[in-house]
């Protein structure tokens, strides 16, 4: 049995106009994945396979140890699950969901979605009707929150909120995070939110997984380097780097394992180091997805 | 585990209940005021009451049949309420089965009641000869429920669920104009042996209705 919180290999599912290709990813107990990709990359299907809402083809899936779709059920007692296109009943009250989830979980923490009530500002008495999409947003993590999941699955949780909104739950799940027993994976298409919560990111493109790996080590070997070529140099070709964009004297080289190994090796060609920067990780995220493409010839 | 799992199924089937609580009331109301108008008899030659509170009483079961499963299993699924329940500890199939049973228990519930009231009153009136007539009539109308759950639990479609209630208003026509006046339905006093075959028969087809409805979302592989 697996000692991850989460583990996909070799996951396959295809439909007519997309396929999930063969992916593997893992999320040890306590940490935090961030899964980034762009609209139909696959973040929402992976998530659904996760949660045994949509079979695989072919591939193993585990969650806290077990077999899903199989044992799913008994995964999903230690699993808050929110999606971006769930939605909670409109005739109800907040109240009666409240009452509805605790009546089902030993585990609930009742002063803590009272603090939550008064965090999110929401009054349980509001029929759900009534409620914005970021307080019925608010509403959805609260009620997975409180059940004290040891796993915490977050597809685009706040998609569609407001930056207040979006703040507001942003910071409850870094508070989340201190309990180190909890692992989260957490899909957005807001990469600075990501790079605030995550400790591992996985990168997602046409239905495969592209890069995966620590934070600090994508921010760490990711770089771009300003360069001066004088008419007639020709930039020689390094590892590591994976495009040079060239205009008139100027090129910039964006490297996804950056040596400083590599600056001499420019100079010594004939080129200039005028300035190298890290990268943020939408930069990141976008440079691995456009290099990715194109090797794939895409 | 499998306790807990039959306790959050049946959670969801009294979270259902509790939802669909105003329908069944409202449809116990409409019923009963059906039934106190086709009892009003003023021995005029077109029987407006009996006439009448028979059209609304036929019509108010059949339109809580579409109700049940329309607003309790396909809205669910539309405003997006199904994914959260599914966030819960149930399995596709668990929720499969307890939407059919929920939805079974808020049927019968305005129908045992109404078909108790008919029973009973037509009893005490010494007018039990039309009972056999009257049961085959309702079983009908559970058994066009059932097979309408049964779709729209097995195709999650709002197409192929409007397609079932067109076929089932046809086939409530058809059922009232033919196989009531059949000989030994029409006018037959008391259990007939053609009324005992047919009821068989709506028996038969709300076993195989929900049968379906209970095995065939199981063995799907997306549920969402």
């Amino acid at each position: 049995m697996s000692t991850a919180a989460i583990e996909l290999r070799e996951v396959t599912k295809q439909y007519r106009f997309f396929t999930l290709d063969k992916v593997s990813l893992r999320l040890e107990k306590g940490l935090v994945m961030g899964l980034v990709g762009p609209n139909g990359a696959g973040k929402t299907t992976t998530m659904r396979i996760l949660m045994g809402l949509v079979q695989p083809d072919a591939g193993e899936v585990e969650v806290l140890g077990c077999r899903i779709p199989e044992e799913q059920v008994r995964a999903k007692w230690d699993t808050g699950y929110v999606g971006d296109e769930m939605r909670l009943f409109s005739s109800a009250t907040l109240k009666w969901h409240l009452d509805f989830v605790r009546s089902m979980f030993p585990g609930w923490d009742e002063a803590y979605a009272g603090t939550l009530l008064k965090r999110f500002h929401l009054r349980p008495e509001q029929r759900v009707k009534g409620l914005s999409r970021g307080e019925e947003a608010k509403a959805l993590l609260l009620l997975a929150l409180a059940r004290k999941p040891k796993l915490l699955v977050l597809d685009e949780p706040t998609s569609g909120l407001d930056p207040v909104a979006r703040q507001e739950v942003i910071s409850e799940l870094m508070e989340v995070m201190q309990d180190e027993e909890r692992s989260i994976l957490f899909s957005s298409h807001n990469t600075y939110e990501v790079e605030r919560i995550s400790d591992r990111i996985t990168f997602i493109d046409r239905g495969r997984v592209i890069d995966s790996d620590d934070k600090e080590v994508f921010l760490e070997r990711w770089r771009r380097v300003s360069l001066g070529v004088p008419d007639g140099v020709t930039l020689p070709t390094l590892p590591g780097v994976i495009d040079v964009a060239r205009s008139g004297r100027v090129a910039v080289v964006t490297a996804n394992a950056f040596d400083p190994a590599l600056l001499p090796a420019y100079e010594a060609a004939g080129a200039t180091v005028h300035d190298v920067q890290r990268m943020t990780l939408e930069e990141i995220f976008v440079a691995n997805v456009m290099s990715k493409r194109k090797e794939r010839g895409e | 585990m499998s306790t807990a799992n039959g306790s959050v199924a049946w959670r969801l089937v009294v979270k259902d209940l509790y939802l669909h609580r105003w329908l069944v009331v409202v449809t116990l109301a409409s019923g009963i005021a059906s039934l106190l108008v086709s009892g009003i008899d003023k021995a005029d030659n077109v029987r407006t009451g009996p006439n009448l509170g028979l059209l609304l009483f036929i019509t108010t079961v059949v339109a809580f049949g579409i109700f049940v499963p329309m607003t309790g299993i396909l809205k669910e699924r539309q405003d997006r309420s199904q994914l959260w329940v599914l966030s819960l500890p149930i399995s596709p199939r668990g929720y499969a089965q307890a939407k059919v049973w929920a939805s079974l228990i808020a049927f019968l519930v305005p129908w045992l009641l109404l078909t108790g009231i008919v029973i009973v009153a037509e009893t005490l009136a010494g007018r039990s000869g039309g009972l056999g007539v009257f049961l085959v009539m309702m079983t009908f109308f559970l058994a066009a429920f059932c097979l309408l759950v049964a779709l729209v639990v097995v195709t999650m479609s709002e197409a192929w669920a409007i397609a079932g209630i067109l076929a089932s208003n046809v086939a409530v026509t058809v059922f009232l104009t033919k196989v009531l006046t059949l000989p030994g339905i029409a006018g037959g006093s008391g259990f007939t042996p053609r009324i005992l075959t047919v009821l068989a028969l709506e028996l038969a087809l709300i076993a195989v209705a929900l049968g379906l409805a209970l095995t065939l979302p199981a063995r799907k592989k997306d549920f969402v």
